[in-house]
């Protein structure tokens, strides 16, 4: 007879696994003296940090460097864009087979997983709370203050995880998850971002109300990991309050957690135990059964299952191979002609840059176009979008160095900040990933080609906007980054409505 | 979370059911429906335009059906499992211009995800004889060799449903036999194969059973004899006969 398992026992179980988990890892700490220096000098480090802020407490400058709250906010866009894609959580055996198909299991599961990442970071405070005890041989709740921030952290980063991933899990589309999230966080860390890239004066924390969630949330938290202060506990309380919203509202919301790594290996339980009854065909059916339906599959992708991006890229690189002296020949003359300018009429240097620009705008060098061609990019199994980005990596790469290599002579003999040639990889993807979208939704030729160049001249124009608008200020040399974030969200958006375009023939009409 | 098996059908090899497709005004596919069993060969046979070739360009997940229902080994067509499960040797050969044979069938093995694939390439290429022209270009080939590099590839993943059409267009009696006896090895080992196909000897030769098409959907479908019977020819009617008096009537049988 089964029972459901209650919560009690679920967390019985789990502390099980993870008592067991942590043993083992502690007795591969024994057996890898790297390892174990390595964390040593980590817990140490951070140790050292905090005997000095415990020694100048009071007397810190208030307020968190920009920078790290960029930084927390582009691990958030990364998080929540891997998270639309795939389960956060990496899946054990246990998982798989007992808890996620019990009706309280999927919440324990993301309560522990939860609460586990939170209490890995928790124990390093701790133990580095610990140590600057002891060096600064004086007791004090301060110590422990980083241990606390570093928890809030955690569980704010994961939560923000899994609350992407179970919105998609209730039907709302990825994109629009990650839209949603990327729309609050990217304003709100904004200000952050350009105070760090121009070095300028830390922004208010009420420049927009989601600047002022960031700020009342990250700002303590991170203040308290770098630099503990009494009067951090209030606000640090307050953030606590919140983070513990975020993680109710994932636990409440966790009974529809799916994972495509637990229906896989479902799939593979239920077909093995079909034929393991000492049925003739057992053996052959279950080398099968292994070779396609793997158990235990991971919730992430490895770069070992991205078979068709790499033979696409395979492809495209032995085509390279033969065909680069032709292909590149344009190129070479321009960069000639750049070099020669450079030199001779430095007034007209860019011309040049603007003809590789121009001849770009067609979209010849879009890898998808050529292999559209054949059929291949249609019957190889795979996923749309990867196919249309592993047809499209290697022409954005060569596009990306003859832009480079055209530019340097202009941004030498113009004296503009090298830091403009970032900007390169981001009108690449724009253009390329233009002209394969084109490809896709125009059938002829001449149609496409003038589609092409519109829409990859669109993106020209928002670009330079983005850029030019930068140019003038005290931060030039953010101009170039301005337009790679720009030309990578276009191209992005343009793979992302192309991938929809690679079906069957006949989608179109 | 559902947990159910993969693939909701039980169905192996190949179903067609209910095709329809149409360009412009002209109806190409009228309710096609034919199955295509593990280990079974069909001959797909019909008049120039009777639709085989829209019929084996849907199945291969190339053009989308306006209605109907394909399943290859248990997966709805187009979908990543049973785009894995099949392979489609198209009319015209589909090389790359820049890629030489060797590397062609490399790139097949890189889609597949295959390992252990290169004496299953040397087996192909030898029994193809396109040993000696392995790192040669499609460009420098004939016509012929260029359709054999195109079936090596399509024979090389091992695929659970092979779609071959009009496979024996432009081959040396040597290697059409090769082909054959191919086609029967991996019949025999539960390969589900359809055969698109003008030479009905061909058809005679090697398949199970033929389907009969004429505009746009099936007239006939059964063994030789059967299709005697079916179409009131004498016993020893060859299978030309067969074939006028079926597609000439036009009428599901």
């Amino acid at each position: 007879m089964t029972t459901t398992p209650g919560v009690g026992s679920i967390v019985r179980a789990l502390s099980y696994v993870a008592v067991r988990d942590l043993t083992m890892r502690v007795r591969r700490l024994a057996t890898h003296p790297v390892r174990l220096a390595l964390l040593v000098a980590v817990i140490g480090s951070l140790g050292a940090l905090q005997v000095g802020a415990i020694a100048t407490r009071g007397q810190n400058p208030v307020g968190t460097p920009a920078g790290a709250v960029a930084g927390i906010a582009l691990l958030l866009c990364i998080s929540v864009f891997s998270a639309v894609r795939r389960s956060p959580i990496r899946l054990r055996p246990g998982d798989v087979a007992w808890l996620v198909p019990s009706s309280r299991g999927p919440r324990s599961l993301l309560a522990w997983h939860l609460g586990a990442g939170a209490c890995r970071l928790a124990v390093f405070g701790i133990a580095a709370g610990v140590v600057a005890i002891l060096r600064a041989g004086e007791v004090t709740l301060l110590a422990f203050q980083p241990a606390v921030a570093l928890t809030l952290l955690a569980l704010f980063l994961r939560g923000t995880a899994f609350l992407a991933h179970l919105s998609t899990t209730r039907g709302v589309p990825r994109t629009v998850a990650a839209g949603v999230a990327i729309a609050v966080i990217a304003p709100a860390a904004l200000p952050f971002v350009v105070a760090s890239l121009t070095g300028g004066p830390q922004p208010p924390l009420a420049v927009t109300r989601a600047a002022a969630v960031a700020g009342v949330v990250l700002d303590p938290l991170l203040a308290a990991i770098r630099a503990p202060d009494p009067t951090l506990w209030g606000p640090l309380m307050l953030a606590g309050g919140l983070v513990a919203g975020l993680a109710v509202l994932v636990v409440g919301l966790g009974h529809g957690y799916q994972d495509e790594a637990a229906r896989r290996s479902w799939e593979r339980a239920s077909v093995a135990a079909a034929y393991q009854d000492g049925s003739p065909l057992a053996g052959p059916i279950q080398e099968l059964v292994a070779a396609r339906l793997p158990a235990n599959v991971s919730s992430f992708t490895r770069l070992s299952n991205l078979t068709v991006e790499r033979a696409l890229l395979w492809r495209a690189l032995a085509n390279l191979r033969r065909s680069w002296r032709w292909d590149l020949r344009p190129t070479a003359v321009l960069i000639a002609a750049s070099v020669t300018l450079a030199v001779l009429a430095p007034t007209i240097v860019v011309a040049p840059l603007g003809g590789l620009l121009l001849l770009a705008l067609p979209g010849f060098r879009s890898g998808v176009v050529g292999e559209l061609e054949h059929l291949a990019i249609r019957t190889i199994p795979g996923r749309p979008g990867a196919k249309i980005r592993a047809a499209d990596a290697l022409p954005v790469v060569l596009f990306t160095v003859e832009l480079i290599a055209v530019a340097v002579p202009v941004v030498l003999v113009m004296g503009l900040p090298a830091s403009l040639l970032v900007a390169a990889p981001g009108i690449a993807v724009a253009n390329i990933a233009s002209a394969s979208l084109v490809a896709l939704v125009v059938p002829t030729l001449g149609r496409r080609l003038a589609y092409s160049a519109a829409l990859s001249g669109s993106a020209y124009l928002v670009m330079t906007a983005a850029g030019g608008a930068l140019l003038g200020t005290p931060a030039p040399h953010v101009a170039g980054l301005a337009v790679l974030l720009v030309g990578t969200l276009w191209g992005g958006a343009a793979w992302s409505l192309a991938g929809r375009r690679l079906g069957p023939i006949g989608a179109l009409s | 979370m559902s947990g159910e098996p993969l693939g909701a059908s039980n169905e192996r090899g190949l179903v067609v059911d209910g095709l329809e497709r149409v360009f412009d005004d002209k109806r190409a596919l009228d309710g096609l429906s034919f199955q295509v069993t593990d280990g079974e060969i069909v001959a797909l046979l019909g008049p120039n335009g009777a639709g085989k070739t829209t019929a084996m360009r849907c199945i291969a997940g190339v053009l989308l059906p306006d209605a109907g229902r394909i399943t290859i080994a248990g997966a709805p067509a187009g979908t990543v499992p049973a785009q894995a499960a099949i392979s489609f040797l198209p009319e015209h050969p589909d090389l790359y211009p820049g890629l030489n044979i060797d590397e062609h069938l490399r790139f097949v093995a890189l889609s597949h995800a295959l390992s252990g694939w290169r004496p299953r390439a040397e087996a192909l290429l030898e029994r193809f004889d396109l040993s000696e022209v392995r790192d040669q270009l499609p460009g420098s080939l004939s016509q012929g060799m260029r359709r054999k590099a195109a079936l090596s590839m399509a024979l090389l993943h091992g695929a659970q449903v092979l779609l071959l059409d009009e496979p024996f267009n432009g081959l040396d009696p040597q290697a059409a036999a090769e082909l054959r006896a191919v086609v029967g090895d991996l019949a025999g080992q539960g390969v589900a194969v359809l055969v698109s196909t003008h030479g009905l000897d061909t058809a005679d030769r090697i398949a199970t059973r033929s389907v009969v098409m004429a505009a746009g959907r099936v007239v006939a479908d059964g063994t030789t004899a059967q299709l005697r019977r079916l179409a009131g020819v004498p016993d020893d009617a060859d299978l030309e006969a067969v074939f006028l008096a079926l597609t000439r009537s036009d009428s599901s049988v």
